[in-house]
C-alpha cells in the first residue's frame, strides 16, 4: 500500500510529535544558551541606577514601576486606597522630569489612572525606552535584532508544522484513514504554537550572560549589605547587653543594687537584638514575602534598587505598598460627585 | 457668652470649643490615605453621595476605627426645592450619621432639581417668605427623619434673586428661629458674597445666631472676571482667613475644617492649610 509521503501513519506521528518537542524546546533553549555561553562583563562592570536596574529584571513596566514607587514616596504622585494615581504636586513632577537623567515625562501621564495604567504609560516613555536601547548597546540585554530573529524562527517553525499536519489531516480525510490522534496532535500544535511565541513575546527583555550575571551580583550584594547591617545592629546590641551586665555583676559584689537605667538599656538592648535579628526580620509579617530584606533600612537608592529587583511589593511604606499593588489589576471605582453638588465652574457648598 | 443651646459641645473660652470636634478635612477619595496622615486632622465630613453606609471604603472605615469623628455632609437633597424630599437621599444621611455614630449631618441652603430637572448645581433660592415657607417645611421634614441634628450650610452663589426679601443673615436667623437647626457657617462663602455681592461679611457674622454654630466650612476659590468662584480647588486666601479669624472671635467654634475637592495639592501643602487654620484659631485665642 502506498504511504504518503513514504510515511507510515505512525511514523508520521513520531515525526510530528518529536518536531513539537523540538520546538518547544529550541526557544527555551537559545535563551538558555545566550545566557550561559554569551559574553560576560569585560574589564569595568556599567553602573546602572535603578530605572536601568528595573528595566533589566523585567522590562521597561518594571522600570515604570521604580519611577512610580519614587514619587508616590516623596508624595509628588499620590496614590489613593483603590491604586489609583494622581499628581500631588505638577510642578515637583515638572522639576523631576526636567532633571531626570532618563527625561521620563512622568508630568504628562494624566490624573486618576490606576497603577497599572500609569506603569503601561510610563514604559512607553521616550525616556524608558531609551533605557531599553542603552542596555542592549551595553549588552547586558540581547539586541532586539536576536529577539526578533528567535520569534520569527519559532513562528515559522511552528507555522511549517501546522501546514505539514493539516496537509496530512486534509489528506488522511481525502483516503479514509485514520485521522484521530493526528487530530488530536493538531490541536495540541496549534495551542502550544501560540503559546510559545506568545511567551517568548512576555520573555522580553531577554538578559544576556552579562545582563544575568549583574543582577545575580546586585541582588547578593543588597542581601549580602542588610545581613552586615542587621550582624552590627545585633552585635551592638549585644555589646550593651554585656556591658550592663558587667555593670550589675559589680555592683551585686559591692552589695548595691542593679541601676534602673542601666537594667532598662539591657533589656531594651536584648530586645533589640532578638526583633532585629537575622532570622525574625526576614519572617516579619508585617513585611511582604516578596519585599527584599534590607531594603526597609536602607536609603532611598536601595529603596528603588528593592523595587527594581522585586517590583512595587518591595515598597517600603506598608500602606503605600498595599495601595500600589491595589492598582495593579484592572480597578474601576465609584467616587465622583454622584447625585449632584458639584458642578460647573465651582462646588457651591 | 450665652451657653449653647442646641446641646453641641461648645463653650465660652477658646476659639475652638472644648471637647468639640476640633479640626478636621473633608474626607475624599483621593486623598483617602493622606488625611490619617494630616497632623492636627481630629474630624473627617464625608460627602452623604459618595459613601454608601452600606459598604463604606475600607480607609474610611479604618479612620472612623481610630477614633475620629465623621459627619455626613449632604448634597443633593434640595431642602430649598418645592418638591417632596427624596426618601432615598434622606435615608442614606440618616444611614450614615448611624453607621458612624455621627453628632450631626449638615446640608446646604439650596435647591438643585425643580420641574423634574436636575441643576447638578446648588442652586441660591430667593430669600422670600414663600421660599422660607418650603424651606422650613422642608427642614423641618428632614429633622424628623434624621436621628440626630441637622446643620444647613450657606452656600456660595454666582447670582441672586431680584425679589429677595431678607438679607442672608435675616433669612438663616428666622429659618433657626422656626426650625431650631444648626448653621453650618462656609466662611469662604462669606467672602464670595462679599466679593460677588458687595455683603460685609463681619456685618453677616454680627447678625447670625452664631451659638447655632454646628461647625465651620473654610475652603479656597479663584476670582475670575471679577466673579469669585468657590472651586475648593485653590488655597484658602488670606481674606477667608481674616473672616474665620473674626468669627472665632464671636463664638466657640465646636468644630472647623477644610475643604478640598478638586486639584488635590501635596501632602505637606495640604497639612499647610490646615496649619493656617489652625494659626488663626490659636492666635484668637491667644487674645
Amino acid at each position: 500500500m502506498n504511504q504518503p509521503w513514504g510515511l507510515s501513519g505512525p511514523q508520521f506521528l513520531w515525526i510530528y510529535g518529536a518536531g513539537m518537542a523540538a520546538f518547544v524546546a529550541a526557544p527555551l533553549l537559545l535563551v538558555l544558551l545566550a545566557r550561559t555561553f554569551g559574553t560576560s562583563v569585560r574589564g569595568t562592570e556599567p553602573i546602572l541606577d535603578a530605572y536601568q536596574v528595573g528595566y533589566l529584571a523585567r522590562g521597561p513596566q518594571r522600570a515604570a514601576e521604580v519611577v512610580i514607587g519614587e514619587l508616590t514616596a516623596s508624595g509628588a504622585l499620590r496614590v489613593d486606597s483603590t491604586g489609583k494615581i494622581t499628581q500631588a504636586s505638577p510642578a515637583e513632577l515638572a522639576a523631576w522630569s526636567a532633571t531626570c537623567p532618563h527625561g521620563i515625562a512622568v508630568h504628562a501621564v494624566p490624573d486618576g489612572l490606576s497603577t497599572q495604567k500609569v506603569q503601561r504609560r510610563l514604559a512607553k516613555d521616550p525616556g524608558i525606552v531609551a533605557i531599553g536601547a542603552r542596555l542592549r548597546a551595553e549588552r547586558l540585554l540581547m539586541t532586539r535584532s536576536w529577539v526578533i530573529a528567535v520569534l520569527v524562527t519559532s513562528a515559522t517553525l511552528w507555522l511549517a508544522l501546522m501546514i505539514a499536519g493539516a496537509l496530512r489531516l486534509a489528506e488522511g480525510s481525502h483516503n479514509h484513514r485514520p485521522t484521530g490522534y493526528l487530530g488530536g496532535l493538531y490541536f495540541w500544535t496549534v495551542l502550544l504554537g501560540l503559546y510559545s511565541v506568545l511567551w517568548l513575546r512576555r520573555l522580553q527583555p531577554i538578559r544576556t550572560r552579562a545582563g544575568a550575571e549583574y543582577l545575580k551580583r546586585l541582588g547578593q550584594r543588597e542581601v549580602a549589605k542588610q545581613v552586615k547591617e542587621q550582624l552590627a545592629v545585633q552585635r551592638k546590641a549585644e555589646q550593651a547587653a554585656q556591658r550592663a551586665e558587667r555593670k550589675a555583676r559589680r555592683a551585686a559584689r559591692r552589695g548595691g543594687t542593679v541601676p534602673a537605667a542601666d537594667a532598662t538599656i539591657a533589656s531594651t538592648a536584648f530586645a533589640g537584638a532578638t526583633v532585629l535579628g537575622p532570622e525574625p526580620a526576614r519572617s516579619a509579617p508585617a513585611e511582604s514575602s516578596a519585599s527584599l530584606p534590607g531594603l526597609t533600612a536602607a536609603g532611598g537608592e536601595a529603596a528603588l534598587l528593592g523595587i527594581a529587583l522585586a517590583g512595587l511589593a518591595a515598597v517600603e511604606d506598608p500602606t503605600l505598598r498595599t495601595a500600589l499593588l491595589a492598582g495593579m489589576p484592572s480597578s474601576s471605582g465609584g467616587g465622583g460627585c454622584g447625585g449632584g453638588g458639584c458642578g460647573g465652574g465651582g462646588c457651591g457648598g | 457668652m450665652t451657653a449653647r443651646r442646641d446641646g453641641l459641645p461648645g463653650g465660652p473660652d477658646g476659639a475652638i470649643a472644648p471637647c468639640g470636634l476640633g479640626l478636621g478635612i473633608g474626607w475624599r477619595p483621593e486623598i483617602d490615605l493622606a488625611v490619617p496622615r494630616l497632623p492636627g486632622v481630629e474630624w473627617v465630613e464625608v460627602v452623604a453621595e459618595n459613601v454608601d453606609p452600606r459598604a463604606v471604603p475600607a480607609s474610611l472605615a479604618a479612620l472612623h476605627q481610630r477614633g475620629l469623628p465623621v459627619i455626613p455632609h449632604g448634597v443633593s437633597l434640595s431642602l430649598g426645592g418645592t418638591e417632596p424630599l427624596d426618601g432615598k437621599r434622606l435615608g442614606r444621611l440618616a444611614g450614615l450619621a448611624e453607621r458612624f455614630g455621627s453628632p450631626l449631618v449638615s446640608e446646604h441652603v439650596a435647591f438643585c432639581r425643580a420641574g423634574g430637572m436636575e441643576a447638578g448645581h446648588l442652586l441660591p433660592l430667593p430669600r422670600t417668605r414663600a421660599a422660607l415657607g418650603v424651606l422650613t417645611e422642608n427642614i423641618r421634614a428632614a429633622q424628623a427623619a434624621l436621628p440626630v441634628p441637622l446643620a444647613v450650610e450657606n452656600i456660595a452663589a454666582l447670582v441672586s434673586w431680584p425679589e429677595d426679601e431678607f438679607t442672608e443673615a435675616q433669612f438663616l436667623t428666622e429659618l433657626v428661629e422656626r426650625t431650631g437647626v444648626l448653621l453650618l457657617l462656609d466662611v469662604a462663602n462669606l467672602y464670595t458674597a462679599q466679593v460677588n455681592f458687595g455683603l460685609d461679611p463681619i456685618a453677616t457674622l454680627d447678625a447670625l445666631p452664631l451659638d447655632r454654630v454646628g461647625y465651620v466650612h473654610v475652603a479656597g476659590g479663584v476670582l475670575r472676571d471679577g466673579v469669585w468662584h468657590d472651586t475648593h480647588a485653590h488655597p484658602v486666601s488670606q481674606e477667608i482667613l481674616n473672616i474665620l479669624a473674626a468669627l472665632a472671635e464671636r463664638t466657640p467654634l465646636p468644630g472647623v475644617m477644610l475643604e478640598r475637592d478638586d486639584a488635590y495639592p501635596s501632602d505637606a501643602e495640604l497639612a499647610a492649610e490646615i496649619a493656617a487654620i489652625q494659626e488663626v484659631l490659636h492666635e484668637v485665642r491667644a487674645h
